[in-house]
């Protein structure tokens, strides 16, 4: 299956990259399907959010460590739930590395901002339909840490102590503040944005919901 | 009003920021790809015309030569040596033309073989004008050379020769002991030469041996005349020790005990630099040689001072480049900073400079071209940047402040978030760099290029040996664990294969000549796909290196 350790982990066989790529989808529409009922205006909704954070990610790539997938993904988890914020971490992550350069890394990618949209999903964001600009802020700098720790772990191998991947995470340091530091300022110039684009999503499903009930009801 | 008093205290402050004197600024102009071989020892500018020499050929039929180029990068005439071996290191000597008691000689430019041969070309064409011999012992010349009036000494071998610049009519041949890298010193005394024993021999002007002191370590490089007496750096098994030898009562004194593998030091007045493994120090000698400075390196070649009065220095490490360090009259360094190039690894050989360019090359094998951006009178002149730099960061902050007065607290954090990824973003190399260098490297995984398929996959993460006999005859073995060193390796793979090596003892380490019996035209070791350039014995490996032993 690896070719070859490289400098970012194994190197995979067209093969074993074409595996990761199929088992990752199965899991984001395995998530997409089991959360709640979307519509197709939702569903439209949702994947052209995935085309625009993708776009956005490329377009940004020259920025070192600048990811606006982050905030996206923690704004998604936030407001739409644990499922569909990782789905769309995992297809944006696919997606833009299929533009990027695909390869052991989309794994630990895909996770690491699969885990900021499970954080998103479990911190009150949004508290009586109000954005909790403080948490926001405090979050997403936490997220940028979190998501570069696990995307770090792409280049573990079994000859890497424990130390050596201190010392890696360490140098890294700098590159982390700045992507904390794009983070806040994605937060601050798109956060309310984001979250009346994705309010519309919500509020269409709490809508749904409640019709059926009260059909159920009267029912 | 305390809006306007704010700004204006933080306009004086900024103006009283410290002249900053403008950095070098070099852009490549040309670059030439000289072969296989290594650019061990600096280019010389003479005359107008670039020369540069390589060593280390294995492959084929190429050999190590001598180039002329003009400084534009244009090749001139090339020299071939077909029968000199490795280690051709000895610096190239310009000689102007002159006259003396022995004759007159025109522009030349003398070449000291690793196969004991020393040639004086015209620099124009590369024609022999006179050449001489001197005795091989597993190598010949490979220490720089000292002119003294019509006279060139030649470090040898096996002591010291003297030839006449005119025709090269050999004046003496003194027999000391063997020698690598060990140029020759010339004062109106005598003539000092170290050696790898680590005597160092005092020769008189006739020839004869007037003393010599023995420190008991290699000396691997031209010893430095000061007032007091001399500045060595002795080479001992694990360490090194810079040195000062009281020339009058032939007494020695240790200024400093440092790493392993000394550089040949540089010297400008009273103040000389002197690199190893470890460091980079510094030593003034007034009434007295004192330490001055250190900084931490890993430098094994030769130091050059720049136009600007900066000490360039090869960084002999995988990640290569030229350490550059400003250093000031008493020899305390005041930065430091790293000149890289796209083929930036391991190197011994200083940059040679111009009025406006630099030259220079390393174990890649390519001579490369810089000219400087800035004039020299551009350079001492007070760089506004940083202030207007500053000056813009300042009124941002005032235009934030009075929108948020103004507008709310929204539009202001939006700006200042702007404001501070942008700064950071500008920032973000220098403090990554600096960063990166407070901290211990980080030991990655080997890359292991050269990764063959067929190999079980119970190898990998493990250390792998490949012996090519040419001809498609390869022996593989690996799985091997916890080998530090290329020899204890080679050690391993060749008993688990049941062959016999036959390795000789030298002088700079353990070489291996044959494997089975087969030598070729001799064995070459590659770390992972680079080029070994150090003994067996002290070639570091990683835990998942691959080491291929090829026979040429």
């Amino acid at each position: 299956m690896f070719q070859a350790f490289g400098v970012h982990g194994p190197e995979l066989t067209p093969v074993a990259d074409l595996v990761i790529d199929v088992v990752l989808v199965t899991f984001a529409f395995a998530f997409l399907i089991t959360a709640p009922r979307s519509n197709r205006y939702d569903v439209a909704l949702l994947g052209t959010m995935v085309v625009a954070v993708t776009a956005l990610r490329v377009l940004m790539q020259p920025l070192p460590n600048v990811q606006p997938v982050t905030v996206a993904a923690l704004l998604v988890g936030a407001q739409l739930g644990a499922r569909r914020g990782v789905a769309f971490a995992i297809l944006v992550t696919l997606l833009s590395n299929s533009l990027i350069g695909d390869g052991w890394w989309t794994l630990f990618q895909a996770a690491g901002w699969s885990s900021v949209a499970l954080l998103g999903s479990r911190i009150a964001l949004v508290k009586n339909g109000e954005f909790n600009h403080g948490q926001l802020y405090l979050t997403v700098i936490a997220s940028a840490f979190l998501f570069d720790a696990i995307a770090s772990l792409s280049i573990l191998t079994s000859a890497m102590s424990v130390a050596d991947f201190g010392i890696y995470l360490a140098h890294g340091i700098p590159f982390d503040i700045l992507h904390a530091l794009g983070n806040l300022a994605f937060a601050v110039w798109f956060g309310p944005f984001v979250h009346r684009q994705l309010g519309g999503l919500e509020s269409s499903n709490t809508f749904e919901q409640s019709v059926v009930e009260h059909h159920v009801i009267d029912g | 009003m305390r809006f306007v008093s704010t700004f204006l205290i933080a306009s004086i402050l900024l103006i009283l920021l410290p002249l900053n004197a403008a950095a070098e600024e070099w852009s490549m102009e040309w670059q030439v790809d000289l072969g296989e071989g290594y650019i061990t020892t600096s280019p010389v500018i003479f005359d107008g015309h670039l020369f540069v020499r390589t060593s280390g050929f294995w492959t084929g039929d190429e050999r190590p030569q001598v180039f002329s180029f003009t400084l534009e990068g244009n090749e001139g005439w090339n020299r071939t040596s077909p029968t000199t071996i490795q280690h051709d290191l000895s610096p190239l000597q310009p000689v102007a033309s002159g006259q003396g008691d022995c004759g007159t000689w025109p522009d030349l430019l003398l070449i000291g073989w690793a196969d004991g041969v020393v040639e004086a070309v015209h620099p124009s064409n590369g024609s022999v004008v006179w050449s001489a011999t001197s005795l091989v012992d597993g190598w010949g010349i490979t220490g720089a050379m000292a002119l003294n009036e019509d006279h060139v000494l030649i470090p040898t071998r096996n002591g010291m020769q003297r030839h006449c610049l005119s025709n090269g009519a050999l004046d003496f041949s003194t027999n000391l002991s063997l020698g690598w890298r060990n140029g020759v010193l010339s004062t109106p005394d005598g003539y000092w030469q170290g050696d790898e024993q680590g005597r160092l021999w005092m020769v008189n002007q006739n020839g004869t041996v007037e003393t010599s002191f023995d420190f008991g370590g290699a000396i691997r490089h031209t010893p430095l005349a000061v007032p007091t007496g001399l500045l060595l750096h002795v080479q001992y098994p694990t360490e090194s020790k810079i040195m000062h030898l009281e020339t009058e009562t032939m007494t020695a004194t240790t200024l400093q005990t440092s790493g392993p593998s000394p550089a040949v030091p540089i010297q400008q007045g009273n103040l000389s630099v002197f690199g190893d493994s470890d460091s980079i120090t510094s030593v003034l000698c007034e009434v007295i040689c004192t330490v001055q400075d250190r900084l931490e390196s890993t430098m094994n070649g030769e130091f050059s001072w720049s136009q600007s009065a900066q000490i360039y220095a090869p960084i002999n490490t995988p990640e290569g480049g030229w350490m550059v360090i400003q250093i000031d009259a008493q020899g305390s360094f005041l930065s430091n900073s790293t000149f890289t190039t796209a083929y930036d690894g391991y190197g011994t050989a200083a940059p040679a400079f111009d009025e406006s360019s630099l030259f220079l090359g390393n174990d890649a094998g390519w001579l490369m071209a810089y000219t400087n951006s800035q004039s020299t009178a551009e350079m001492t002149s007070y760089d506004w940047t940083p202030l207007l730099g500053a000056m813009l960061v300042v009124m941002l902050l005032t235009v934030l402040a009075s929108i948020t007065r103004s507008s709310g607290s929204e539009w202001g954090l939006r700006l200042f978030a702007l404001m501070v990824l942008s700064i950071s973003l500008l920032l973000l190399q220098d403090i990554a760099q600096q960063w990166s260098e407070r901290l211990p490297p980080v030991n990655e995984p080997t890359t292991q290029g050269s990764w063959d398929s067929s190999w079980p996959e119970t190898w990998l993460g493990t250390q792998i040996v490949v012996f090519d006999f040419g001809d498609d005859e390869k022996v593989t073995r690996g799985g091997f664990l916890g080998h530090e060193t290329v020899e204890t390796l080679t050690q391993a793979a060749l008993e688990e294969s049941g062959m016999a090596a036959e390795i000789e003892q030298t002088e700079i380490g353990p070489y291996l000549l044959s494997i089975n019996g087969q030598s070729g035209g001799g064995w070459e070791y590659f770390v992972d796909g680079q080029r070994g350039a150090l003994a067996i014995d002290s070639a570091g490996i990683e835990s998942t290196t691959i080491l291929h032993w090829r026979m040429v």
